[in-house]
């Protein structure tokens, strides 16, 4: 049989389709759906030629006597470009090294011209959303509008074109968004979501046992998600599974488990002391925490006034990365950039924090890779670990010793008790007896306390849930107290945006018992006297608010407009 | 500026309507833009997500840029069965641009309409608040040659 293509005496045999007499004939005719493998269907229509001048697919039509075939007119090549545009309207953004994004630049698509939905996750914030998921259950808007109040999403549009989105299409890394991820802990369909931190890294972290290049993993897990990480794996909430979370992590390949409840002892004491300092020079009071990233962020965007009054203190988590990235690389001869900080948080806020660029004590980002509870959870699953089976194993030392006021930072009121743990014993100089404060625990959005140390009265408040924290600031309460704690998530990081789904008012109570329960089971409950505290002070760090203190533990704030703004 | 500064003095003195507020806004400045909103949101302390969800809910609200005549086509029932289509391609070919576009000169935006309530004399449009009824080619061409 005889066929023309594009004007050239071709052969061909009976039966044959179009595209297999040109690859035969090395003509090229890109293909999309088409697979050697398969039966030609011709759903895509990338691989269009003209025959006739009627446009047809070439994987599944026979040739005929005499045909005369086009594979490269100008019809033809802007059909099969209009084609795959039309099909890439579907996907967010063109995904690189991919079959698509190789044919993409064949024909000519930069960018995806027919946007079914804008991304408002680009920009790389921590929290992505796929409106392809989205059922538009509303409950992100309900939390977003009602509890944090931020008000950063509404429904726009109408009819079928109805989604969540911001205002405009903002991104959210340039909008007013703090990133608590309450929205992500809401959705029903995992369409809100945190962004995978460093997808190669997040790599090693899945593969360890398999790739190593010289690279030395630690990790750091924080004071909530062993009271939460349990309810992934089927257990009642409030189990606590700290043992168990140390062998699974092991499991994994992590060289060394370390606590981020010994960077939260750390920040308590730098805390604790900057708090004392104040008092004493009565100088930017109230003092208000700063371990709670989507706080610090909120402050800078919306209330820089406050700035000067939060305290200078990094988060445990950035302590913790700054501590072992100089401290604990020299010990164990490793360079910076080989040892890989990985922490499990139960916050997408972190990631924000962790990415920021005055975060880095020596050369490189203090916190490599952080993962929410959610995303561990995930990993442990892909690996096949039984978790309930698993057998309790204990942190590794120096940086797995902790006290029990780290372990309750993970609850709100839990950094206020602590601080005045550490806060009394430096007043009064004496040993403090009885350490519970029980004035501070409780669920209430906003409670606060008296607290009578040495003749002192010191006024405490808790706040935890950004419109509570709102609240506070707008009425000009927060002008009476000397300490505020102020908490994004309701219920504190056991509440946090990166916890398991589904989280209610019941199950973060559980979660708080269960952290106030290790407290009162741990030995040492005071942060200053934590040997492995004690001895950094020793050996690296001086004294408290001292030189290298500063350099490492403390950060500075600016204030921050979003850029749209 | 200074006549959106008194209109929002008018509205921070009582209680109203959303809708009212921005329709109003959208007399003055033709369209509700970025910057707009986010004034109004600021100056009346109302989210400004919230405005851009109610403002992208109607089309009566524009949130991007139109023309001086907004031309709206029904595309009701009766209208539809009695020719909207043919006065949708007539408005196409004379004023040259797609449906939701504007001409190049910022008078026209051609936009379609759900029903307008001109069921008794179709085909009917809508050019900013005047109805035109019981439309052909020749009028249609007339008005936007009146327009011009």
């Amino acid at each position: 049989m005889q066929i023309k293509i594009n004007g050239k005496e071709v052969k061909a045999k009976e039966g044959e389709t179009i595209l297999e007499v040109a690859r035969r004939n090395k003509i090229y005719i890109p293909t999309l759906c088409y697979h050697p493998d398969l039966k030609p269907e011709g759903r895509c229509r990338v691989c269009l030629v003209e025959v006739n001048k009627k446009l047809v697919t070439s994987c599944n039509t026979k040739v005929e006597n005499k045909m005369e075939i086009f594979t490269n007119t100008k019809r033809v090549l802007e059909a099969r470009r209009l084609n795959l545009e039309l099909l890439l309207s579907n996907v967010s953004y063109i995904r690189k090294d991919f079959e698509v994004a190789k044919l993409a630049k064949e024909l000519g698509i930069r960018k995806i011209r027919f946007k079914k939905y804008v991304d408002i996750s680009k920009g790389r914030a921590p929290i992505e959303k796929d409106n392809h998921k989205c059922i538009l259950c509303g409950r992100c808007v309900q939390v977003c509008q009602n509890i944090q109040k931020i008000n950063n999403i509404d429904f726009v549009n109408r009819g079928i074109f109805t989604e969540a989105n911001t205002p405009f299409n903002i991104p959210l890394k340039y909008s007013p968004c703090t990133f608590c991820g309450q929205c992500a802990l809401y959705c029903p369909e995992n369409a809100l979501r945190e962004r995978a931190f460093n997808e190669k890294l997040v790599k090693y972290v899945e593969n360890m046992d398999l790739v190593r290049d010289n690279k030395f993993f630690i990790v750091q897990t924080a004071p909530s998600i062993r009271a939460s990480l349990g309810e992934i794996f089927g257990m009642e909430p409030g189990t606590l599974v700290t043992g168990k979370m140390v062998s699974a992590l092991r499991k994994i390949g992590f060289d060394k488990v370390f606590d981020t409840d010994f960077g939260a002892d750390l920040t308590i004491i730098e805390e604790a002391n900057e708090f004392v300092e104040r008092i004493k020079k009565n100088k930017n009071l109230p003092l208000i925490t700063s371990c709670c990233p989507s706080w610090i962020k909120f402050a800078e965007d919306t209330y820089p006034f406050l700035l000067k009054n939060i305290s200078t203190c990094k988060s445990p988590q950035q302590m913790f990365g700054a501590i072992a990235k100089t401290y604990y690389a020299k010990k164990i001869g490793v360079k910076p950039e080989n040892l890989i900080v990985v922490s499990v948080m139960p916050c997408i806020s972190k990631k924000f924090e962790a990415e920021k660029l005055e975060m880095k004590s020596a050369g490189c980002p203090d916190v490599d890779v952080v993962l929410t509870t959610r995303e561990l959870g995930r990993i442990i699953e892909k690996k096949k670990i039984k978790f309930a089976k698993l057998k309790d194993d204990e942190f590794d030392l120096p940086f797995g010793l902790s006290s029990g006021g780290g372990a309750i930072f993970g609850v709100t009121g839990g950094v206020t008790e602590s601080a005045l743990r550490v806060a009394y014993e430096l007043l009064t100089g004496e040993k403090l007896k009885n350490v519970d404060f029980r004035q501070v625990r409780g669920f209430e959005g906003i409670r606060d306390a008296n607290i009578k140390i040495k003749n002192k009265n010191l006024r405490v408040a808790i706040v935890h849930g950004l419109g509570n924290i709102r609240e506070m600031i707008e009425s000009g309460r927060w002008k009476k107290y000397h300490f505020i704690e102020m908490m994004a998530c309701p219920g504190g990081c056991i509440g946090g945006g990166g916890q398991p789904r589904p989280t209610t008012k019941e199950i973060r109570k559980k979660r708080m018992d269960a952290l106030y329960r290790q407290d009162k089971n741990k030995e040492i409950r005071v942060a200053s006297h934590n040997p492995a505290i004690k001895k950094i002070y020793k050996e690296f760090l001086g004294k408290p608010l001292g030189e290298k203190s500063k350099k490492l533990l403390h950060t500075k704030y600016k204030k921050r407009r979003p850029k749209y703004f | 500026m200074r006549k959106l500064d008194s209109l929002i003095l008018k509205y921070k003195k009582r209680e109203f309507n959303l809708l009212t507020l921005l329709e109003e806004t959208v007399k003055i400045k033709g369209y509700l833009s970025f910057k707009t909103l986010n004034y109004i949101s600021e100056n009346l302390k109302i989210p400004l997500a919230k405005l851009y969800g109610v403002a992208s809910f109607y089309s009566f609200l524009p949130t991007v840029k139109t023309g001086k005549y907004i031309i709206r086509v029904c595309n009701g029932p009766s209208c539809y069965l009695n020719g909207s289509r043919e006065v949708l391609k007539v408005l196409k070919k004379e004023l040259k641009i797609d449906l939701g576009q504007t001409t190049k000169d910022g008078k026209f935006t051609l936009e379609s309409a759900s029903c307008i309530g001109c069921c008794d004399s179709p085909p009917a449009i809508m050019i900013n608040n005047k109805i035109y009824k019981n439309l052909d080619k020749n009028k249609i061409r007339n008005i936007i040659k009146k327009l011009k």
